[in-house]
């Protein structure tokens, strides 16, 4: 049960990892190499705003705008010419790498390649007890944070007009285009919130870690790509149930096997899955009739 | 409403129109006949916004459009529904019609859709179907209805009949006939001269990426439409 318990609590960061990616990888079609920079970004910024005292929830804030203004800025300064240019898929993986090391470097450089000590006062610690069992609280607030984002990315997507252009510009632009929907501007929104959704799980980790370096997000990016495809391509609820599978299958394998097995066993487990259910858990297959 | 005038629009080096000018009037039904490869696709889609011309001038009311996006065209006013009917696969029936309707103002939108239904009775039973799993039939259907949902006064057409059935093609004359009745303007692109003659009141005739003649569709007979293509 214990096992069981941390497992969801390392899931929870996995899931707020994977709303993030789900809305311009899973709903856009676009593979963003450089979200785990973004999200460092972001975590950088929330410390520099505590370090100037501002509160935790506003540092938060602070830190989701400014990485959701750089992932804008991505879009707009290499994403969107690419578009433009009707670029193959590969050319878009190719430009966000370089973005991530161009990024990397910059921060890397900012701080001496130190890591960063991240203040803990103002977020949640420690743990309370549920039936015998310790349940994290820091924890409990990044999965209570991830369902409300899922919940809201949900809702924004298939209730709401907007949501409603972004699936258009996501099934065809050109089409959406035709229909009046300024496509640039649903591109910027969802890197916009793409970006900020990407500070809220990097500064989380950096509480959960009480340190931040350059190259934190680094090893978030590979299990956030797993996250969206166990969960389902495109699924919002998908990236939330896919990201606490694998927390519980990392924690069950480092316990039950060996920890040096963790990640060969949580992958293989995705393996397996995938071939049982090539869509992952809540993905759609496209249904077309030419 | 629609003036082109010396349309010229390239891909790269190859220039696909060639000083194209037509106009179409508030209400009026023309079309645009010819065979594959005339450039008619090129002609719409450059009037949509879809595609910068590289000389020449479209006005919309007056307005010249030059370098302006498509997304802005269609606010405008006009409806584009694209070669192949490009229906939203992923979105049901219902969410295809609402996006239609994504630029009418407001409230409205559930009427329109209302409007819709009772031009194209068949959707109103597929509403929560999604878009890709409707026949060819059903989908022209759907694709002229969600380019109607935002009331234009310009709704251009790219080959409606194209593969289609002879029956369902009939359907889709109909269907058109019916918008043309409602008062609103329509530019059909079609290589089908009869069906097209059959829905216009006025026809232009091209022939790789000219406008070769031109005139009432009463006066063009299909017969003589057929010895221009292949002269």
């Amino acid at each position: 049960m214990q096992q069981t318990i941390n497992g969801l609590a390392l899931g929870s960061t996995y899931a707020l990892l994977g709303v993030g990616v789900t809305l311009v990888w899973g709903v856009l079609g676009i593979l963003n190499f450089a979200h785990a920079q973004i999200l460092t970004w972001g975590s950088f910024a929330a410390l520099a705003a505590l370090h100037l005292g501002v509160p935790v929830p506003l540092a938060i804030l602070v830190g989701m705008v400014a990485a959701g203004v750089l992932s804008v800025l991505l879009d707009l300064a290499v994403l969107a010419p690419l578009r433009a240019r009707k670029a193959p898929e590969f050319s878009f993986v190719v430009a966000t790498i370089g973005v991530s090391l161009v990024l990397t470097t910059i921060l890397r450089t900012y701080t001496d390649a130190q890591t960063e000590a991240f203040p803990r006062q103002g977020f949640p610690v420690g743990a309370f007890e549920v039936a015998g069992q310790n349940v994290p609280r820091l924890q409990v607030v990044m999965l209570a944070i991830a369902i409300v984002a899922m919940a809201g990315l949900a809702f924004w997507l298939n209730r709401t007009r907007s949501g409603r252009a972004v699936r258009a510009v996501a099934h065809n632009r050109e089409t959406a285009e035709l229909l009046g929907v300024n496509s640039q501007l649903v591109f910027s929104i969802c890197f916009f919130v793409a970006g900020g959704l990407a500070a809220v799980a990097g500064i989380f980790v950096a509480a959960s870690a009480a340190q931040v370096s350059y190259s934190s997000g680094d090893g978030l990016l590979l299990v956030a790509f797993a996250v969206i495809i166990l969960g389902g391509m495109g699924s919002v609820k998908g990236a939330i149930v896919g990201g606490l599978v694998l927390g519980v299958i990392e924690v069950y394998a480092t316990s039950y096997v060996s920890s040096v097995f963790r990640e060969i066993i949580a992958f293989a487990t995705i393996l397996a899955v995938l071939v049982a259910r090539p869509s992952g858990f809540f993905g759609k297959k496209e249904a077309a009739r030419v | 409403m629609l003036v082109v005038e010396s349309l010229v629009t390239r891909y790269g080096a190859v220039e696909a129109l060639h000083g194209v000018s037509l106009t179409v009037g508030t209400g009026e039904a023309v079309a645009i006949v010819g065979p594959n490869g005339a450039g008619k696709t090129t002609l719409l889609r450059t009037i949509s916004g879809l595609v910068r011309p590289a000389a020449g001038t479209v006005e919309i009311d007056g307005r010249v459009m030059g370098r302006t996006a498509a997304h802005r065209i269609a606010r405008l006013g006009v409806s584009h529904v694209p070669e192949g009917r490009a229906i939203l696969s992923t979105l049901t029936v219902r969410d295809n019609l609402l996006m239609g309707g994504y630029r009418l103002p407001g409230g409205g939108v559930e009427e329109r859709m209302a409007e819709m239904i009772d031009l194209f009775p068949v959707l109103g039973r597929k509403l929560d179907d999604l878009g890709g799993v409707l026949s060819g039939g059903e989908q022209q259907m759907l694709a002229i209805a969600r380019g109607l949902m935002a009331k234009p006064r310009l709704l251009m057409i790219d080959e409606p009949s194209m593969g289609l059935a002879p029956r369902i093609v009939g359907d889709v004359l109909e269907a058109l006939k019916r918008v043309v009745a409602t008062g609103t303007a329509v530019l059909v692109a079609e290589q089908n001269a009869g069906l097209a003659l059959e829905v216009a009141d006025r026809a232009y005739v091209m022939v790789v990426g000219d406008v070769v003649t031109s005139g009432n569709s009463a006066d063009l007979d299909e017969n003589r439409l057929l010895e221009t293509y292949l002269a």
